[in-house]
């Protein structure tokens, strides 16, 4: 009888876990966090004496590095001014007030060992993993001094206000959130795009590319390399001035800001302004030769007396109307158009 | 009869139980000795054992409540009994005593446990049924979301897509997994779509432009708050105001006029105006995301 009764227990007990386990298999799983193993006693250490020099975020970094004189050198930042200058050392400068530390990741070395490209980080890859360090450079003013060959091939910045300045490198290519790009004398290319700001280019060659979503594009002085560099600008809400510019192809458009160009025409100069509800002003020579190609609202088209070879006019629509100009022998060629803005030629003087 | 005989009166008491000890005793003494007293007795319990034959209905009639008061007793007692579980229940039975029934018993829920783990393990996230088919988004049906694929005028013909000028991102494309139901009525929207474009198409590609368009407008509109300060964001919301209504117009243009290139030029201009707005909010988010 007693053994009977142990055996209807265990059989019981049996069941009990059976069903147990089919209520468990039905809920989430939940791994149970292991019991935390009681730390072994440890003899007390008496803490290190703190180092004599605590880094400090208002200290300055400052720090070098020997490169190649054609350095291909990306970045990026989080916040801050940066200063981009060229110098006539092979020699890399960087110095970070009140922000983050530096650090250089070596990619390729040229025949002297020296370094020709390479990431500029927030923090000394040599000193740390940079598990729980940010890439990103910061600080209320980075300054860079590099060769003046320098190909700064990404400067991105990703937050906040970033102000760039870059002078006398031979390319920049530049893509920030918010923040005005200035350049000058850049030798070879540049590309420079801010999604909230002014950029504003000077002194400068090769094939180069402006383009702001909220702001102005302003160049001046600017020129081509090579024969098929161009010259681009857009904005969209923002005005676009160029000035000078003595490149071959040029391509601006913005929707509701105004477009100005003043300069030369290239004889083989192909010209293309587009506009949506701005202005376009277009001052060149009287002497000039082109075509001119004018797409704009009724009556919106002004010039200031040029004395064309040709002038024919055409309906393009209920509202709209072509013009088909030629000035001189008609080697470039200048499309503008305007769909409800006004579009003036001016005689530069 | 004597002197020392009893009466009717105490012989029925007699019969009743009604006597107290010692007249009870004397009683069945005195009936024991006298002829006259035992059959005065004997005819009293005949009267009595009448009289309960006739009465037999009568003294029925309470039996149900002696079966009131049992139920009553029995409920009482059942209140105050403590209420036995399952397990005692199952005790009670005697059936787990039978050591075949509970091997049966553990077999079934044995099995049972492992066709409940194994048919969970099985079971996939989305559907597995008949209905499910797997879809490739094919890149000219889908759009890339952040690759404004922009057809050059000069090189588009009547058909075919134009060639793609500039590629930002290029991810990998989805797989996406969708039941018949959704893709019949995907594809019929697909349809409609492309029989209102045909109705009202005004340039070559513009399907491609309109395709690109709903695939950035969907992405954007989703990320716009969150990418675009307050003053960015009138400034955009202008501007997409500005090129839908240079959009609208240029339409109107193209219909009264099929042959107006001047206005089909402008038409392409704006779609990409309007792509490149887009794309430039998409753009945006993605260098945003970088710092994450």
């Amino acid at each position: 009888m007693k053994n009977q009764n142990i055996f209807e227990l265990g059989s019981l007990l049996l069941i009990f876990l059976l069903f147990s386990s089919i209520v468990f298999a039905q809920k989430t799983v939940v791994t149970p966090k292991p019991n935390p193993k009681p730390f072994p006693q440890t003899p007390k250490v008496e803490p290190p004496d703190p180092p004599d020099v605590v880094w400090n975020d208002d200290i300055p970094f400052e720090k070098t590095i020997q490169v190649d004189e054609g350095v291909l050198i990306n970045l990026c930042i989080s916040e801050g001014n940066v200063k981009i200058n060229g110098w006539e050392r092979d020699e890399l400068r960087v110095f970070i007030n009140q922000g983050s530390k530096a650090g250089f990741k070596v990619h390729n070395k040229n025949r002297d060992n020296k370094p020709s490209r390479l990431t500029i980080l927030g923090y000394d890859p040599t000193k740390s993993k940079g598990k729980d360090e940010s890439q990103w450079l910061s600080g209320d003013q980075i300054e860079l001094d590099v060769p003046m060959r320098t190909n700064l091939s990404s400067l991105t910045g990703v937050e906040g206000d970033v102000t760039v300045s870059i002078q006398s490198i031979s390319k920049a290519i530049v893509k920030i959130n918010e923040g005005n790009i200035n350049l000058r004398d850049i030798s070879e290319k540049i590309s420079a795009k801010t999604f909230d700001g002014n950029i504003f280019v000077e002194d400068s060659k090769g094939d180069i590319d402006l383009d702001t979503t909220n702001g102005s594009v302003l160049g001046y002085n600017l020129e081509p390399i090579e024969v098929d560099d161009a010259l681009k600008a857009k904005t969209n809400n923002g005005s676009v001035l160029l000035q000078s510019a003595t490149h071959s192809v040029i391509e601006v458009s913005s929707i509701t800001g105004t477009i100005k160009f003043s300069g030369e025409i290239q004889t083989d100069g192909q010209y293309t302004f587009r506009n949506t509800n701005g202005q376009i002003l277009l001052e060149m020579p009287e002497n000039s030769s082109c075509v001119l190609e004018v797409l704009s609202e009724m009556n919106k088209f002004q010039h200031n007396n040029f004395k064309f070879v040709t002038y024919n006019i055409s309906n393009a629509g209920s509202t709209m109307q072509m013009v088909r100009a030629q000035l001189g022998k008609g080697d470039a060629t200048i499309s503008l158009q305007n769909q409800s803005g006004k579009i003036v030629l001016l005689k530069k003087k | 009869m004597k002197e020392n005989c009893f009466d009717e009166g105490t012989i029925q008491a007699f019969l009743d139980g009604e006597l107290s000890s010692d007249l009870l005793e004397n009683v069945a003494r005195h009936v024991a000795l006298c002829d006259d007293c035992a059959l005065l007795l004997n005819e009293a319990e005949e009267e009595s054992a009448f009289a309960f034959d006739i009465l037999g209905e009568e003294f029925n009639t309470l039996v149900p409540t002696e079966r009131i008061r049992a139920n009553v007793y029995q409920a009482i007692s059942e209140i105050d009994k403590p209420k036995l579980t399952i397990w005692q229940k199952l005790i009670s039975l005697r059936i787990l005593s039978n050591p075949s029934i509970v091997a049966f018993a553990s077999l079934l829920i044995v099995v049972g446990v492992v066709a409940t783990v194994l048919s969970f393990r099985n079971q996939p996230s989305f559907p597995t049924n008949d209905d499910v088919v797997v879809i490739k988004p094919k890149s000219e049906s889908v759009p890339n979301p952040v690759v404004p694929l922009i057809p050059n005028p000069a090189t588009t013909t009547e058909g075919t897509p134009g060639k793609i000028e500039k590629v930002v991102y290029k991810p990998e494309p989805k797989v996406v997994v969708q039941n018949k139901t959704q893709v019949k009525n995907r594809e019929t929207k697909i349809v409609r779509a492309k029989t209102d474009e045909v109705k009202t198409i005004a340039v070559e590609g513009e399907d491609t432009y309109i395709k690109t368009i709903a695939t950035l407008e969907t992405s954007v509109n989703a990320k716009k708050d969150n990418v675009l300060r307050a003053s960015s964001r009138v400034s955009y919301e202008r501007d997409m105001a500005v090129v839908e209504d240079s959009i609208k117009r240029m339409k109107d243009e193209v219909r009264k006029n099929p042959k107006n290139e001047a206005a089909k030029q402008i038409l392409r201009n704006s779609y990409q105006n309007k792509i490149e707005l887009l794309n430039s909010v998409t753009e945006r988010s993605e260098l945003m995301a970088r710092l994450d």
